[in-house]
């Protein structure tokens, strides 16, 4: 009665999720504006899983460490002071926040990421090989990290 | 002007109301209901007060009496003497027993109380009830914390002069969602809205980022990250968190809990004392509730003493003929209790794992809730945490006060001194998933996943030509399903005719900012882009009564022919 797709493995826990869907209801409200003082105010709605397919050009438009609003050379302590200003502006429970939450799912996923070592370096590698990178379900520390659906 | 919208509450019992509504600015009130006690607290205005009611207490017993026409709880009620909460006439304890189904060893354990806690055994509501001029009047667990609830209100309305409608309360890490619904459908019935339910020792937790946030500003210490390891416990309940603090932001990266607590340590101990004691009293009459009452009022005052004391004399006539002189020392509490240690211990071990984080990592070790006194209890984590336990918080009033916190936060208030600059990052406290691959529970969101959330696996069917599938939704951490906590269940029908294996079942799991959780499925079939039938998105918890008798009618109605597998993503 077990059926499996994969011919590899019956060891059924450890299924991944998949990354694309038909886009039914992706985000129910707009971006939310930014009232940060920084300029990158694009970077947020480029951030969600639709535009990186949509977006072209612009090399690091979208990416990671603009979702962070930090240098590529950021230190991990300016990593985690921007994680954690971010999230007061943008958590859904934060004061004034109108967001819905999903502002705060990819900044938490660009923090998740850029916090550890290993995943910075194989996201920095990533961006260096001109790869747009979309979460890869390859990448095995990072099997849950992802907020799409449909 | 626009026309008013007029909208339907939804019909789960869970509120549907996203966040404040900022045409009323009203500062939520903070409660603590704990298993014996309750405490209410509010922002003032530029710190944390704790309310008292008219007999000066900041800190009321958690109980309910049906004596009179009209029932009388703890905040309201004078006890002449502890007994007269023995006589069955009073219900406690309700934390225990609410939301928990009489297959549950916690409702097994509270049938030692001394009012009247039936089962039946087969996974719906235990019936409960209190002796009132000798008939036993029934109630539920949801009545009594409503009727206590409504004098906590009418207290602080007093005090306040003013309506009080939001609360922010705080809640058991190992409550279900099912319970959490119960605790949302008590408050409504005392006409309290739920704001928000924090774990309580993310509560402690927010408070400690006040206190450290405090200090940045008076530059007593540095800005930098702390991690601390919250240790929580009361009658009822045992809690462990770790948080990360840096700029008033509390990140919860781990949560462990269980329905340990000191009435456990109570009934083992009286156990103890009287070897058989469950057996004389099953018969619950007047009289052996009264015996029981003795007991219980005896024994825990020598657990009081041993917390200070190495030895105690217990010396009680139960009133039946028999009399228990006895002297105990502190090395026998502690045997007697050396299980319920060890299991405190391990959630300590599993929270700082799940965290990733070493006992070496730790900042502040904070321990609170009323068993915070055992000196066993204080060693045993400081010994797992190798520090010193953090001394700026009332181990009795940590969690009333971060939910009083909170209640400011989330009511939008802002503090010119930045005291109210907080922020709590929460996690889920258990894994929330499917049964599949059998009778597996297969999680989508797991244990400690950073809220909101948006989670989705992929399954597929194990029959050919498989039309329907049911998916039943379970939380907890368990392997076998249904060992889990039941959700809801519902079933997706009309998938195309297809070999086992080929329709890709998609289960995407979201947790709102409002704690509300929703589960999507939907079909795809290989190499198309839509959705071949319209996708299911339905609110959980479902279920209301009677879970354990309605996965089992599940199972026996449609065996394996509804099944799902998970799928290994294809690379």
């Amino acid at each position: 009665m077990y059926a499996v797709i994969s011919s590899s493995s019956s060891s059924s826990i450890a299924a991944a999720p998949i990354n694309s869907f038909s886009p039914i209801s992706r985000r129910r409200k707009a971006a939310t504006a930014i009232s940060c003082s920084q300029t990158q105010t694009a970077s947020f709605k480029s951030a969600t899983a639709t535009d990186y397919k949509n977006t072209t050009v612009l090399p690091l438009a979208g990416s990671l460490y603009e979702i962070l609003r930090v240098e590529r050379t950021a230190s991990l302590n300016e990593i985690k002071t921007a994680y954690r200003s971010l999230a007061k502006m943008h958590h859904p429970d934060a004061t004034g926040s109108s967001s819905d939450g999903r502002d705060f799912i990819e900044i938490r996923n660009a923090y998740t990421t850029l916090s550890d070592p290993m995943a910075r370096a194989m996201y920095d590698m990533s961006l260096g090989a001109g790869v747009r990178w979309v979460r890869s379900p390859v990448y095995p520390s990072r099997r849950w990290e992802t907020d799409q659906c449909w | 002007m626009a026309e008013p919208a007029y909208t339907v509450a939804s019909d789960s019992e869970t509120t549907g109301e996203e966040k404040s509504s900022p045409a009323f600015p009203e500062i939520a009130i903070g409660i603590d209901i704990g298993t014996s006690q309750c405490s209410v607290a509010i922002w003032n205005g530029s710190q944390v007060e704790l309310l008292k009611n008219t007999r000066n207490q900041k800190l009321m017993r958690s109980y309910v009496t049906f004596k009179d026409e009209v029932p009388s709880g703890g905040v309201s009620n004078q006890l002449s003497h502890e007994h007269e909460m023995l006589t069955g006439a009073a219900i406690f304890n309700m934390k225990r027993l609410i939301g928990r189904v009489d297959t549950d060893p916690v409702v097994h354990a509270s049938k030692s109380l001394p009012f009247l806690v039936q089962t039946l055994d087969i996974g719906v509501r235990p019936f409960i009830a209190a002796l009132v001029n000798n008939v036993w009047r029934s109630t539920t667990p949801e009545e009594v914390l409503a009727i206590f609830l409504v004098e906590l209100r009418v207290m602080a309305e007093v005090q306040l002069k003013r309506p009080i409608r939001n609360v922010v309360l705080s809640i058991p890490v190992s409550f279900s969602r099912f319970q959490l619904t119960r605790i949302e459908r008590a408050c409504a019935m005392a006409g309290l809205h739920v704001l928000r339910l924090m774990p309580e020792p993310t509560a402690v937790a927010l408070l400690y980022a006040q206190q450290q946030q405090q200090m940045v500003h008076d530059n007593m210490g540095s800005g930098s990250e702390k991690i601390a390891l919250i240790f929580n416990m009361g009658a009822g309940y045992c809690d462990v968190a770790v948080t990360v603090t840096g700029g008033g932001v509390s990140q919860i990266k781990s949560l462990a809990g269980s329905a340990i607590g000191g009435e456990d340590l109570l009934q083992n101990m009286m156990r103890h004392l009287l070897p058989n004691w469950e057996k004389l009293f099953s018969s619950r009459g007047i009289n052996e509730i009264n015996s029981m009452g003795l007991l219980r009022v005896a024994t825990q005052d020598a657990i009081h003493k041993l917390s200070s004391q190495d030895t105690v004399q217990i010396d009680v006539d139960l009133g039946n003929g028999s009399r228990i002189c006895k002297v105990v020392n502190r090395q026998e509490f502690e045997e007697v209790n050396n299980k319920i240690f060890e299991k405190c211990g391990s959630l300590i071990i599993q929270c700082l794992n799940d965290a990733k984080v070493e006992a070496d990592d730790l900042t502040d070790v904070i321990v609170v809730g009323g068993c915070s006194y055992i000196p066993k209890i204080r060693n045993l984590v400081k010994s797992i945490c190798k520090r010193e336990l953090y001394k700026g918080m009332n181990p009795l009033e940590a969690a009333v006060c971060g939910a009083a916190l909170e209640g400011a936060v989330a009511s939008g208030i802002s503090d010119p001194f930045g005291s109210l600059d907080l922020l709590t990052i929460q996690a889920t406290p258990l894994g929330i998933g499917i049964q599949a691959n059998g009778n597996r529970f297969v999680p989508i969101v797991p244990r400690n996943t950073t809220m909101p959330a948006r989670k989705e696996l992929i399954f597929t069917t194990v029959n050919d030509n498989q039309t329907d599938v049911l998916i039943i939704v379970y939380e907890g951490d368990a392997e076998k399903a249904e060992e889990n906590h039941l959700l809801g269940y519902f079933k997706i029908m009309g998938i195309p005719p297809a070999p086992k294996g080929v329709p890709e079942i998609k289960v995407c799991m979201d947790i709102d900012a409002s704690n509300v959780l929703r589960v999507l499925a939907g079909v795809m079939l290989p190499g198309s882009q839509q959705p071949v039938v319209p996708i299911m998105e339905v609110r959980m918890p479902t279920v209301d009564d009677g879970h354990g008798w309605c996965a089992e009618a599940l199972h026996r109605t449609y065996g394996a022919t509804l099944d799902l597998v998970t799928v290994q993503q294809k690379i």
